[in-house]
């Protein structure tokens, strides 16, 4: 089988086709819009060269990307470029006969992602959109809950990361730092009461209680793509998204946002013109394809934690089923927590290729993935799924 | 049914002998060291089937005689007397129940078990709301799981308003001072241990409003039993007091200007131990607000029993929280969660419900479930959290 990443030399995808290479086995095109830091990438991870074909490739090159999906015929194509290519790459994509997995759409490009449904069942392929941690593994634990039980009302998702370094390091978001800006200006939308609703930007606080060494955090409404379709999809009354964010982190976004740096307006400097948020984003990149080649540390010093409360009723009782999904650094093979990210398209890539997921047309995660194979996938890699399953009795 | 309670005139035997009265119409004979405290009590329940009568729990043969012609006799007296009133229980040939032996006279009852079983009677020891209710829930939990590791057990109370009113505990001011001054026992790895005073310290979740409370060990006589009456391999067994922290801080001033020193000391010619000083002045401050027409306070008594272990080859946890608030139909208050329990376990041990013989906590002879919906008849709430855990990778 053979798969193409778009975006490979990102923080996301150069670990996506490491996983696709090591785990899956399969091989891959890994191509980017710099062909250089593609093969920095591939070297510094230390990617068998032979399993790997690296190339030069703008996901907002359609034309381009035509031209490659037909002489490379790959099996399936994953996107883990920024989520405004999706539906120029799943346009080609389902012309080609490709199957297509990204990391999702933010919301909005969701749902225009899985309208066209339609198209993908005529030419038999598979879409599964929003696949990486989250989206991703929420919804997939979503409908591992939603099976545990026989009526669904709530699921509420909760997301915290952090690390146990005693030096205040940089505020690093484990996923695009793009996101992190939209995610702190764009109002955050709700399915309440089978509604989507739009909410304030960090409205709904709640205190939640994570893994250690998290503890307790106060999370806040966010924009992401879970409401878009869990709701629906599996039968809930209300869908919430909220990220516990760790108090620094919270602290440096937020500057970064008072200053401007969401702004897409260019702005003139010296001989060029450069937006403030194309700015971040590049010095951002920069900063991590440096680290990249650093030694990886020895110890487990950072994570990811999710948290996904399944509210409803089994046999006539209240009962909830809640995952953690928590991921460590994993001293052992060198990779960061940000792997939680990008295993999750790595496989769904794979079981796409290998006819475990075939369903003709444009899905999210918690329709086509089967959860508890999945989960074993994950925890294969040191992403360790826990599900508390819990029944209430009254004898009142 | 005929039921002999001593101490009938306290917070907690007043309110069983009104259980007795109002949910069994029972016989009762209400007694307590002064007849005109007993009597007074007596005045206010509506029922003509109770009998005040003056009695002193030391005295062996008068206990003997009153003893023989009831069914049951339930202690509610000091616990102290508990070691003094089993035996005569015993050799009169009827069962017994008491709220509890404060883990050390636990141990010494449990030495009867074989007498018990020859006079065919059962002694159940400790059935108020803890130990009793959080022994039961103890126990529940057992049944849902194949094996047991751990019992863990929480109590918190409060009121609704935050009031600055005066600290009262739920419960004897001098079992709260023999708690802040004797060392706790708990179960760590199958061994019993003494552990210091106000140790164990954790946060715990209860019901709101009580919310997150800190909570410490205290002498308790949960430990004391449930390891081996549960079995099901019971490793470890605790017992935790989330106290309002308005409560802790006075009881601890208590404690620590020494009003829990039993040594009797001279003051003005009369020479009296600063517990019984502080005893009496809780009972007289008690009997003033039972007379006043005050309006009720909202308050509750919360317990929580965690009980984890496996099930089908998973990680499995049983939690059970016990919510009792005041009642404002019957003015009630919540202390009934230690007063009705030994009023259903009378009946049952009248009825023949109760069929294991010998000395055993509630753990050992009471069916959990019927029991929980004794106590729901008076707004004693328990529910049940079954939690089932799958880990999707190797540990």
């Amino acid at each position: 089988m053979k798969a193409l990443v778009l975006g490979a030399s990102g923080q996301i995808g150069a670990l996506t086709v490491q996983d696709l290479v090591e785990m899956c086995k399969v091989d891959v095109i890994a191509s980017s819009r710099s062909l250089e830091r593609t093969k920095k990438a591939v070297k510094d991870l230390k990617i068998n060269p032979n399993k790997v074909t690296t190339m030069e490739l703008d996901a907002n090159d359609l034309t381009k990307l035509d031209k490659v999906m037909k002489k490379e015929k790959p099996d399936t194509v994953v996107n883990c470029a920024w989520y405004q290519t999706n539906l120029g790459v799943m346009s080609v994509a389902v012309k080609n006969g490709v199957h297509y997995t990204d990391l999702g759409g933010f919301f909005d490009t969701t749902l225009k992602q899985i309208a066209q449904s339609k198209k993908w069942k005529d030419a038999g392929v598979n879409a599964t959109v929003g696949l990486g941690s989250t989206p991703g593994m929420t919804n997939v634990a979503g409908a591992a809950g939603a099976a545990r039980l026989d009526k669904v009302d709530t699921i509420d998702i909760y997301c915290s990361w952090g690390n146990t370094l005693p030096i205040k390091e940089a505020g690093w978001p484990g996923y695009s730092i793009r996101t992190v800006i939209d995610e702190f200006t764009q109002q955050p939308v709700a399915w309440l009461n089978g509604k989507h609703k739009k909410m304030p930007i960090l409205s709904g606080e709640k205190e939640v209680l994570m893994q250690e060494p998290i503890g307790k955090v106060k999370s806040y409404y966010i924009k992401h793509s879970e409401p878009a379709t869990m709701g629906k999809n599996l039968k809930a009354k209300n869908v919430t998204f909220r990220i516990g964010f760790p108090a620094q982190d919270l602290n440096t976004f937020k500057t970064l946002v008072q200053l401007g740096f969401a702004s897409t307006k260019p702005l003139k400097a010296n001989d060029g013109k450069v937006s403030p948020i194309d700015y971040l984003t590049i010095m951002y990149q920069n900063a991590i394809s440096e680290g990249r080649g650093e030694k990886p540390p020895k110890e487990k010093f950072e994570f990811d934690d999710f948290r996904i409360d399944v509210f409803g009723q089994k046999n006539g009782l209240p009962a909830v089923a809640t995952y953690f999904i928590e991921t460590w650094n994993d001293p052992v093979r060198g990779i960061s927590s940000a792997r939680d990210t990008a295993v999750p398209p790595a496989i769904v890539s794979y079981w796409q290729g290998t006819k475990k997921i075939k369903a003709p047309g444009a899905y999210t995660a918690e329709v086509t993935v089967d959860p508890i194979p999945f989960f074993k996938e994950l925890g294969r890699r040191k992403i360790n799924v826990t599900e508390h399953f819990e029944r209430v009795t009254k004898y009142y | 049914m005929k039921v002999l309670v001593l101490g009938a005139s306290g917070q907690m035997g007043g309110l069983t002998i009104r259980d007795l009265a109002e949910h069994y119409d029972a016989e009762v004979i209400a007694a307590d060291l002064k007849l005109d405290r007993i009597k007074n009590v007596v005045a206010k329940i509506k029922s003509d089937k109770i009998t005040p009568m003056s009695l002193d729990a030391n005295d062996a043969s008068a206990l003997k005689k009153v003893a023989k012609d009831v069914d049951v006799v339930h202690n509610s007296a000091w616990y102290e007397l508990n070691i003094k009133v089993m035996p005569v229980a015993i050799e009169a040939g009827v069962h017994y129940s008491d709220l509890g032996g404060f883990y050390d006279f636990t141990a010494k009852q449990l030495e009867y078990d074989k007498k018990a079983k020859d006079a065919g009677v059962t002694c159940v020891l400790g059935i108020g709301s803890s130990p009793g209710l959080t022994n039961i829930c103890g126990a529940a939990g057992a049944k849902k799981l194949d094996s047991v590791d751990t019992i863990n057990i929480y109590c918190s109370w409060g009121t609704k308003e935050k009031s600055e009113d005066a600290a009262f505990p739920a419960y004897s001011i001098r079992t709260v001072l023999d708690e802040l001054t004797q060392e706790p026992g708990i179960v760590e790895n199958g061994v019993k241990k003494k552990v210091p005073v106000l140790s164990g310290m954790t946060e715990v979740l209860m019901p709101e409003p009580s919310g997150k409370v800190v909570a410490y060990y205290i002498k308790h006589s949960e430990p004391q039993t449930m390891a081996d009456f549960i079995g099901k391999g019971t490793r470890n067994v605790s017992f935790r007091i989330g106290f309002p922290p308005n409560d802790f801080t006075t009881f601890k001033t208590l404690a620590q200007l020494g009003f829990g020193d039993k040594e009797k000391i001279d003051v003005g010619g009369n020479s009296v131990s600063p517990k019984e000083v502080i005893t009496a002045m809780y009972l007289k401050a008690l009997a003033e607000s039972r007379a006043s027409n005050d309006a009720m306070v909202d308050e509750y008594d919360f317990f929580r029993v965690d009980v984890t272990g496996m099930k089908d080859g998973r990680d499995a946890r049983a939690t059970y929280y016990i919510r009792t608030w005041n009642d404002p139909e019957s003015g009630i208050s919540s202390a009934r969660d230690t007063a009705v329990p030994p009023s259903i376990t009378a009946n049952w041990l009248a009825t023949g419900k109760i069929t294991k013989r010998g000395t055993i906590p509630p753990e050992g002879c009471i069916d959990p479930v019927p029991f929980f919906k004794e106590l729901a008849k008076r707004k004693i709430l328990v529910d049940e959290e079954l939690q089932f855990t799958n880990s999707f990778y190797e540990k």
